[in-house]
């Protein structure tokens, strides 16, 4: 159980239950805990703690505070487990508590969290191997950043949980509580949106020193080598 | 006329991006991009933006339970919601109970000071929420001898309940969990 969980790995599971490695589906463990079952909650809290940390720290800048919004989304779930509807799924329902805590919580320091949308803690990590150069994912993610910054909340969500971290479509309208037809209208939206700003940005850049495509080439004005 | 066409196709165009577009529209806007060469050019600006996107996911967060589990601190937490949900289990009836020992506080007090006082019983008024009781202070009923005891137990406990619900929490949000907080009979 107490095994390490990469992103990468927990990015590809879905919110349904049982787990891919099989053991005691969602529903039996949410009936336990009506129960009383402590253990029985200490299970969803490991099985889903990597995925909400990560969902969180896109909306906050530090490890810490994402830990403590994980914390308290997974005590309101607690708090709240005899109003869950068993016959729908668990995963949505915990991220919907979890990603308004985010968003409350950002609206609080409005203008002040976006822009650390990728969090220092996430630049602290270890570089993929599989990409070229560190310096460059850097720049791409503070570049992504201040794209994002321009895109109105609602909008912003649905695409940093559809394309940071890779939600379905139906699995972000259960946790937005939207129709799966908002969610993919709004997807849309912040797609093209995102691409305005984007290709607006690209092109005010100075030639060769576009983020991307990467080039390849070293030419950054940004120092990121911290 | 083909503008309208085109606004249509742009979202889907967004959506194809993310390959979240189903396989047959994906050929209907597959058709019309190539013989329209404004929604081309969108397109190829919109797979550029998409990759960039994608990309940026960032690297790979370890999130290692071993060390970082946030249940020690959510099981403990939860200990305490419990421990109130067994005190709210007492609510139901508790105001009632409250008020009336409350009321039969009131009187002991009462009695106490007419006891020490030299106003005779029959000049003090009796309150008003005790009309359904009357209370003698005829020195063999002065005290009802179940009284006390109640008030003593029903009086801390509420106290030590309010303790538990002040009790802070690193950024909870308490007066929306109190509201919200459904009685849990375990
Ligand atoms: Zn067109």
């Amino acid at each position: 159980m107490a095994r390490p969980h990469t992103m990468s790995e927990i990015d590809t599971q879905s919110l349904e239950s049982p787990p891919p490695g099989g053991g005691v589906s969602d529903a039996r463990l949410v009936e336990a805990v009506r129960k009383g079952d402590h253990d029985a909650f200490g299970e969803l809290v490991k099985r889903y703690e990597g995925r909400l940390m990560s969902v969180l720290l896109r909306f906050v800048r530090d490890r810490e505070l994402a830990r403590d919004l994980a914390q308290e989304t997974f005590l309101r779930v607690y708090e709240r487990i005899e109003q869950f509807d068993p016959s729908r799924r668990f995963g949505p329902w915990l991220f919907r508590i979890g990603v308004n805590l985010g968003l409350d919580y950002m609206r609080k320091r409005k203008r002040r969290l976006w822009p650390l949308l990728f969090s220092e803690s996430r630049s602290e990590t270890p570089p993929d191997p599989s990409s070229s150069d560190p310096r460059q994912q850097l720049d791409l993610e503070q570049e992504v950043r201040h794209v994002l910054e321009g895109i109105p909340e609602h909008y912003r969500t649905v695409l940093v949980l559809r394309d940071l971290e890779n939600f379905s479509t139906s699995e972000i309208a259960a946790i937005l509580n939207r129709k799966e037809a908002t969610i993919r209208w709004r997807l849309a939206e912040a797609r093209t949106k995102f691409k305005q700003i984007w290709t607006r940005r690209q092109a005010e850049r100075k030639p060769g020193d576009q983020v991307f495509p990467l080039p390849g080439s070293e030419e950054s004005d940004h120092d990121v080598d911290e | 006329m083909w503008m309208n066409n085109c606004r249509k196709y742009r979202a889907d165009l967004a959506l194809l991006a993310g390959n979240d577009l189903d396989a047959a529209t994906r050929l209907e806007v597959e058709r019309h991009v190539v013989t329209c060469p404004e929604c081309r050019a969108h397109w190829q600006e919109l797979q550029s933006s998409q990759q960039a996107l994608e990309q940026s996911r960032g690297t790979a967060v370890v999130v290692s339970l071993e060390t970082s589990s946030v249940w020690v601190d959510v099981q403990r937490q939860i200990r305490v919601v419990d421990e109130r949900s067994r005190r709210g289990s007492w609510r139901g009836w508790l105001p009632a109970v409250a008020m009336a020992a409350a009321c039969l506080a009131v009187i002991l007090i009462t009695s106490d000071i007419l006891r020490e006082s030299t106003v005779p019983p029959e000049f003090t008024r009796q309150p008003a929420y005790s009309a359904g009781t009357p209370v003698s202070f005829s020195t063999s009923s002065a005290q009802p001898t179940i009284v006390p005891a109640s008030a003593e137990e029903l009086v801390p406990e509420r106290l030590e309940d309010a303790r538990v619900d002040d009790r802070p929490r690193r950024r909870s949000n308490r007066a929306e969990r109190l509201s919200n907080g459904p009685y849990r009979g375990f």
